[in-house]
């Protein structure tokens, strides 16, 4: 089933044209903020998720927050829906446009606001880009941990949005773990500070509750970052398996023993050989899958957890246990995981990236069920997983220009999460739900959960203008997608008519 | 996926239904030691006690499951055995029974962290998932058992410290943690204004600090970490062991130094970390102890206007750990913008219309 509008299943949208928004917002922002010309709004067609396509009719680039809380209200006065965006590196068709609705682009918001070296901190506007951060405070020995692939383009703001992960969230967490406060525009214009310099507030945690609300609860305008010290020692290990899932059942071996790296990746056959070719790493060509396995932290900690990772590796069934002794070769370990995605790339037209999540312990079994699905399908599918913490970006190469191949990639994707759920995971760990899987939170959630995401996003936007239809599907979407769960003999909403 | 009821999940679904149906107030309870921080008036106890199952526990995962009548006890003993712990040290207050010392939903609600918490994360760093029951008696599910989960709004979160007002909390899954290979205490006389200084060196590389802390007179240190990292930190730094075996920080979390014995009241105080407010607070003859590097300070004083001015000029929140009624936070909310107050009636409202559960724990209106 189709993740497009229908508004049939999904609600009606605004009825705003282009000419009469144009006219709306020149009352309120300064010409040259709005991008109008065809040719100009071309690039936010679609976020990182390029399968996905829909051209917004009017691009807002506010400068100050001033112009963003008079646009939400003007906003709010008229019912016009708000689609944000950060650097458009989203997954998952968060920053997807709507008709009848405005985007509003936080680009130009992106000054570095305040370091408080003494409180190891840094308040930034939206815009402000992940790896910017650590660059504005590597001459102090900090760095900002959360460290998603897109670290070098995608914007704090939208890292708040989506609750970015990143390689190193096993040890150092996501963005809701490392951010104090933000402040943000509500969707009636008020300007509002959620946490902030203590460690906590009085009231609900509605700084977890904003983190991964994709733009659908408010529009942040400031983000107050933990930052953390350099670690004095951190080494990568390369480990080879003949076996992919000795692999997976390595990598809870070295948890359990009560080690902890700073981040834990695995790639497939399929992903070495691609990563191989393409940054000649000096991978394995010859193991079915590798481990990249880094431990940080004080020297001597480190170097002491040596002796015990290895000995657990070996014991797991490693074929080959190599330590970079030099920044180069770590550089060189980390470039051909980071080189991944292109990599796979260049093995088929076009690649699908899932991104589902699973326990640890079921790593060996989603291993077998993608190989199964991935010949039910005929398609190839490399695995890159975040190993560590069980979040599995299986790519599916399929060639978009040959007849069904996007349809069948996207339903074995589906299955795929569908495994995902089974397996005691979940759709999504880091990429979020967007536009893509609206669907398949009819597998993950029931319809009374449904309901109280719905009842949380009035509780802060009755009027549905910020984001709508992203993120949390409609019954009549589920019941449409066939997937509602049946509770004892009771399908959840019998009013519903079925099609 | 759908979940099987258990019959005590049933029965609390129905006590629930009625009361939403009734229009009564319930007070949810597990071992009841922390009612300091909230009562509510003509309400219906709701015992938690027969949610007593460890529902699943995978040390190579990192996850425990457990039901939210299990006692913290209980489960620290649990993960004690596989050599693993929760992370932000949660205080196992007294009360009359010796064996209860506070229950997991206890904790969730509460979303109390002991003195590790500025460097382990707080109480909702560790949630992965819960179950609830809403004020319609709707059963829940929310996050899981995973490290990452982005599927839907964090609601599980937002139970921590919402005090149960937003729904009753059957089950959580816990991130947990590896024990330190090595523990080690130290403590000395110093002013905090020295002791603060020093931490705010250490803190620029990586340290092995798990607990600052100063009492008016001595400074307490506690370390964790490798064998090796800690004695080359306490060298490095000319710090000489303390040997209390940690009575200090076990009083300090559970409350029971003689500090926090009898009046005057008792107030936590939460500021920006490394704030020093010692001499202040000695010139106002308030009897403090500074926690958290300075994030937190406990303090006995029994002129509450004082402290919540001395809150106010440092940018942080005063609570009552004494004085039930005036601890339902609604002079610190009432200084939140009135745009928030407004987000939360009707959060209060979106998991709980008809005002069912802890009405009054936080707020009049919610």
């Amino acid at each position: 089933m189709t993740i497009a509008h229908d508004e049939g299943i999904d609600g009606p949208l605004s009825g705003w044209q282009r000419d009469e928004l144009v006219e709306l917002f020149s009352g309120v922002l300064p010409g040259e903020c709005m991008i109008t010309a065809e040719e100009e709004l071309k690039p936010f067609e679609c976020d990182g998720l390029s399968a996905y396509r829909s051209q917004p009719q009017l691009v807002i680039l506010p400068e100050t927050k001033e112009q963003l809380i008079a646009l939400v209200k003007c906003c709010a006065a008229n019912k016009v829906p708000i689609v944000p965006r950060g650097a458009g590196t989203g997954l998952s068709g968060g920053a997807m446009a709507i008709d009848g609705g405005i985007m509003v682009s936080l680009t130009r918001m992106n000054q570095v606001l305040n370091i408080d070296e003494r409180r190891m901190t840094a308040r930034v506007q939206p815009g402000v880009r992940n790896l910017a951060i650590s660059e504005a405070v590597q001459s102090l020995g900090l760095y900002y941990a959360p460290d998603p692939s897109s670290q070098i383009a995608c914007s704090i703001g939208g890292n708040v949005a989506e609750n970015a992960g990143g390689v190193h969230c096993l040890k150092y967490g996501l963005t809701v773990n490392n951010v104090l406060g933000v402040e943000c525009i509500l969707a009636d214009g008020s300007l509002v500070t959620v946490g902030g310099n203590c460690l906590d507030s009085p009231g609900f945690d509605l700084l977890a509750l904003l983190h991964g609300s994709e733009g659908m609860l408010a529009l942040v305008t400031e983000v107050t970052v933990k930052l953390l010290p350099k670690p004095e020692l951190c080494r990568t290990y390369l480990v080879s398996f003949d076996d992919v899932e000795k692999a997976g059942r390595a990598v809870g071996a070295v948890i359990g023993k009560g080690i902890i790296p700073a981040g834990m990746e695995m790639m497939d056959q399929l992903a070495i050989q691609a990563a191989e070719d393409f940054a000649h790493a000096g991978y394995p060509r010859d193991a079915q899958a590798v481990l990249i396995c880094e431990l940080d932290g004080e020297a001597s900690d480190v170097e002491s957890l040596d002796a015990p990772l290895r000995a657990v590796l070996t014991e797991e069934g490693a074929t080959e246990i190599r330590m970079a002794r030099t920044p180069e070769e770590q550089r060189k370990f980390w470039l051909g995981r980071k080189s991944a995605f292109p990599a796979v790339g260049r093995l088929a037209p076009d690649y699908y990236c899932m991104d589902g999540t699973i326990p640890k312990r079921q790593l060996p079994a989603v291993l077998k069920g993608i190989t199964d699905l991935s010949e039910k399908y005929s398609l190839a599918v490399a695995n890159v997983f975040h190993a560590g913490d069980g979040n599995l970006h299986p790519l599916i190469l399929f060639d978009a220009n040959v007849p069904e191949q996007l349809s069948k990639a996207e339903a074995l994707g589906g299955e795929i999460l569908a495994l995902c759920v089974e397996l005691g995971g979940c759709i999504t760990g880091e990429h979020g739900v967007g536009r893509e899987k609206i669907n398949q939170m009819c597998i993950q959630f029931e319809g009374a959960e449904l309901e109280q995401f719905m009842a949380t996003k009035a509780a802060f936007d009755p009027q549905r203008i910020l984001n709508p239809n992203k993120n949390i599907p409609t019954l009549a979407r589920c019941a449409e997608f066939g997937a509602m769960h049946v509770h004892e003999g009771q399908l959840p909403f019998p009013e519903l008519e079925r099609f | 996926m759908s979940v099987r009821l258990t019959p005590s999940l049933d029965k609390l679904i129905e006590q629930v239904k009625q009361a939403n149906e009734q229009r009564t107030c319930l007070s949810i309870k597990g071992h009841g030691t922390k009612r300091f921080l909230g009562s509510s008036v003509k309400s219906i106890e709701l015992s938690t006690q027969s949610l007593d199952q460890i529902i699943s526990y995978d040390p190579s995962e990192l996850v425990v499951t457990v039901q939210a009548g299990v006692s913290l006890l209980e489960l620290e003993a649990l993960l004690a055995e596989s050599g693993q712990r929760l992370s932000f040290e949660p205080p196992l207050y007294m009360s009359q029974d010796i064996q209860h010392r506070g229950t997991v939903g206890g904790m969730i609600a509460s979303g109390l962290a002991g003195a590790r918490r500025p460097w382990s994360g707080a109480v909702r760093d560790s949630v992965l998932g819960l179950h609830l029951i809403n004020g319609r008696s709707d059963y829940l599910r929310f996050g899981g058992q995973v490290m990452k989960n982005v599927a839907g709004y964090d609601v599980s979160r937002l139970m921590v410290g919402a005090r149960g007002c937003l729904g009753l909390i059957t089950q959580v899954s816990l991130k947990v943690q590896p024990l330190p290979q090595e523990v080690s205490y130290f403590a000395w006389d110093c002013s905090s204004s020295i002791l603060l200084e020093r931490y705010a060196q250490w803190q620029r590389s990586m340290s092995p600090v798990t607990g600052l802390a100063h009492d008016g007179v001595r400074a307490y240190l506690r370390l964790e970490g490798g064998k090796e990292s800690l004695s080359l930190f306490a060298s490095r730094n000319g710090l000489a062991r303390y040997e209390d075996d940690g009575v200090f920080w076990q009083g300090l979390r559970n409350h029971t130094l003689s500090f926090f014995d009898g009046n005057p009241s008792l107030w936590r105080l939460s500021l920006p970390p490394l704030t020093d407010l010692c001499d202040e607070l000695e010139a106002a003859s308030i009897r403090y102890l500074l926690d958290w590097a300075g994030a937190q300070y406990w303090l006995k004083s029994d002129n509450e206007l004082l402290l919540r001015s001395i809150a106010e000029k440092y940018g942080g929140s005063i609570e009552s750990y004494s004085n039930i009624d005036s601890n339902n936070l609604e002079k610190e909310l009432s200084e939140l913008a009135s745009p928030l107050v407004l987000i939360h009636q009707r959060l209060k409202k979106a998991y709980d219309p008809n005002a069912v559960f802890n009405v009054g724990y936080m707020h009049e209106s919610f």
